[in-house]
């Protein structure tokens, strides 16, 4: 008995099956994922995400709201990005309104679109390395990002679920040195990417755990319906700023970045890459902005979208951010559904996890990089 | 309340693709559509065209409606090969199934319906064609009750299993405050 067992360990051998566990209340999961691992030793035989301790029905809730209360319920999707769910949200109904935007507003938009990006990109940053062991990276983060809160928190008045976009325009214009601030935040910001730059990519710690981990190729990711960078990573240049050019992304110069590689690394690159090009974006804006004028445009106090289907979708921190609006001439919508980049790019973890040592997992997992705000709705 | 609303949707869905129709002339991404399919499968493939929200829009048979991704996704004028929104819509006496696909490569965006009966809410799986659909069809059998025919792995996604009732459906009734919670 002893023997056959000991032989079989030698042989590294390991028959069983085991079920794991991973979550809900799991740091690494990034809010309440369960995953449910089946390995075989170290090995990931199968896995599968379970879903839906965080669904609150935001779609079923919609049907019951009038067109401008539904906005702050978009904050609480993918809650570190909640300007960008905002304005996918304000701008599928001013498209099908019809709707004319001031221009300062929507450059005030593009602003505070594009600080959210970094913002929610540098999270990204420091959650994905404290995943991987590392945890002051986790804590320098929150310096820059608390510069950006702090300038959401004067422009709307909340550090978190802002709230700030209006159909046809934004809630407020900025206050007087808001705008200054932005500009004296960009040069301190640029010196902080390059400091993570040089802190973290070529650590070889790093490195190691990232390089060839979690490989996807442009193929899978269009079938999936992989969006964002995710869905760049593999080296396909996707990005509906660019290839269905919304807001005022016509007038910016700036480039898109993409992988070589598709893999866990390429993901961690693309969010530093995305911060610089984000600030590019923040600085042209900027310079280009009107000195005064209107920040909302002539809105009926009543909103009520004329009968029909409509569908736009923005590129969100995680990917396609759109929302489908079935409306019949109320002041409420008929049906509303939300495309969701972090539910759909969770789909693919499972394919990604087959055959992977189980310290992978949480590697993969993080470079997948999603909000179960979003995931669960 | 219930009752009446979905028809008068219903009604209001009538008139709103009947002022479509003079725009699909207008529009040759949609003219290409119908005359597509209709050389490709015949003249009743296509139920219903126009414009929905500047999207050059068909509605076809369910039992078609995954032929036509497929056809759609390799030929080479359409590509539509990157599924982008994908749901359902209760209209009272029927469900529709939305699906928003383009193409990677040309760019352009065009919007497959199809119809159910809610008696029989079934359909085969888009999996076949878009993977990716596989979450979007639990979610739609969890809050439509659409069933979907072939699907690798059809189980509630948001809810849990035994919850009664499909919660965007218009005559859903939301249980009392008592009845929340798993059932076993």
């Amino acid at each position: 008995m002893v023997h056959r067992l000991e032989s079989a360990l030698q042989a590294g051998e390991r028959m069983e099956e085991m079920l794991l566990n991973v979550g809900p209340q799991h740091p690494s999961t990034h809010g309440v994922l369960r995953m449910l691992v089946r390995a075989r030793g170290e090995t990931i035989v199968d896995a599968e995400p379970v879903i839906g301790y965080l669904h609150r029905g935001t779609e079923k809730l919609a049907e019951n709201l009038q067109y401008t209360q539904i906005i702050p319920y978009t904050d609480r999707l993918d809650y570190l990005a909640s300007m960008l769910n905002n304005y996918a949200f304000c701008h599928t109904v001013e498209t099908a309104l019809g709707l004319e935007v001031p221009e300062r507003a929507e450059y005030l938009r593009v602003i505070v679109m594009e600080l959210q990006r970094v913002a929610s990109h540098l999270l990204f940053v420091g959650a994905y390395l404290l995943d991987l062991g590392a945890l002051s990276p986790f804590l320098y983060v929150f310096q820059e990002r608390e510069r950006i809160v702090q300038l959401f928190n004067r422009i709307c008045g909340a550090r978190l679920t802002y709230n700030y976009m209006r159909i046809g325009g934004v809630k407020a214009d900025a206050p007087s040195g808001w705008l200054e601030d932005v500009r004296d935040f960009l040069p301190f910001m640029r010196e902080r990417i390059e400091m993570y730059d040089r802190l973290i990519t070529g650590n070889e710690i790093f490195l190691n755990r990232v390089r060839g981990i979690g490989v996807f190729d442009t193929k899978t990711a269009l079938e999936y319906g992989i969006s964002g960078i995710n869905l760049r990573s593999t080296g396909f240049r996707w990005d509906l700023r660019k290839q269905q050019p919304y807001s005022l992304y016509d007038r910016f110069d700036f480039q898109i970045p993409v992988g070589q590689h598709g893999d866990c690394f390429d993901r961690y690159y693309l969010h530093l890459l995305e911060m610089r090009e984000s600030l590019c974006i923040v600085e042209q804006a900027l310079e280009q902005m009107p000195k005064d004028g209107p920040v909302i445009g002539k809105v009926p106090k009543m909103i009520r979208v004329p009968a029909g289907e409509y569908y736009t979708s923005i590129e969100g921190a995680r990917g396609e951010i759109g929302f489908y609006i079935v409306a019949d001439g109320k002041d409420k919508p008929y049906r509303m559904k939300i495309r969701k980049p972090s539910f759909v790019n969770l789909q693919l973890i499972p394919e990604l996890l087959r055959g992977q040592s189980l310290s992978n997992l949480i590697a993969i997992l993080g470079a997948v990089d999603i909000v179960l705000g979003e995931v669960d709705a | 309340m219930s009752e009446s609303k979905p028809e008068n949707q219903l009604d209001k869905k009538e008139s709103a693709s009947k002022s479509h129709e003079a725009e699909v002339e207008a529009n040759p991404l949609a003219d290409d559509l119908v005359g597509e399919l209709v050389r490709r499968f015949g003249e009743s493939y296509v139920i219903k065209s126009g414009m929905v929200g500047g999207v050059p829009s068909i509605q076809v048979d369910a039992q078609q409606f995954v032929t036509v991704h497929a056809y759609l996704k390799q030929h080479p004028n359409w590509q539509l090969n990157y599924q982008s929104c994908y749901t359902g819509v209760d209209y009272g006496e029927e469900l529709e199934v939305v699906s928003y696909v383009r193409s990677s490569s040309l760019l352009h965006m065009v919007c497959l319906k199809t119809r159910v009966s809610k008696e029989s809410p079934r359909l085969p799986t888009l999996t076949t064609v878009h993977p990716g659909a596989n979450w979007e069809e639990r979610e739609m059998f969890d809050l439509l009750g659409i069933e979907f025919a072939g699907h690798p792995d059809l189980r509630r996604i948001m809810l849990w299993e035994g919850y009664a009732g499909h919660p965007l459906r218009k005559d859903f009734v939301e249980p009392q405050e008592e009845s929340y919670g798993p059932s076993t």
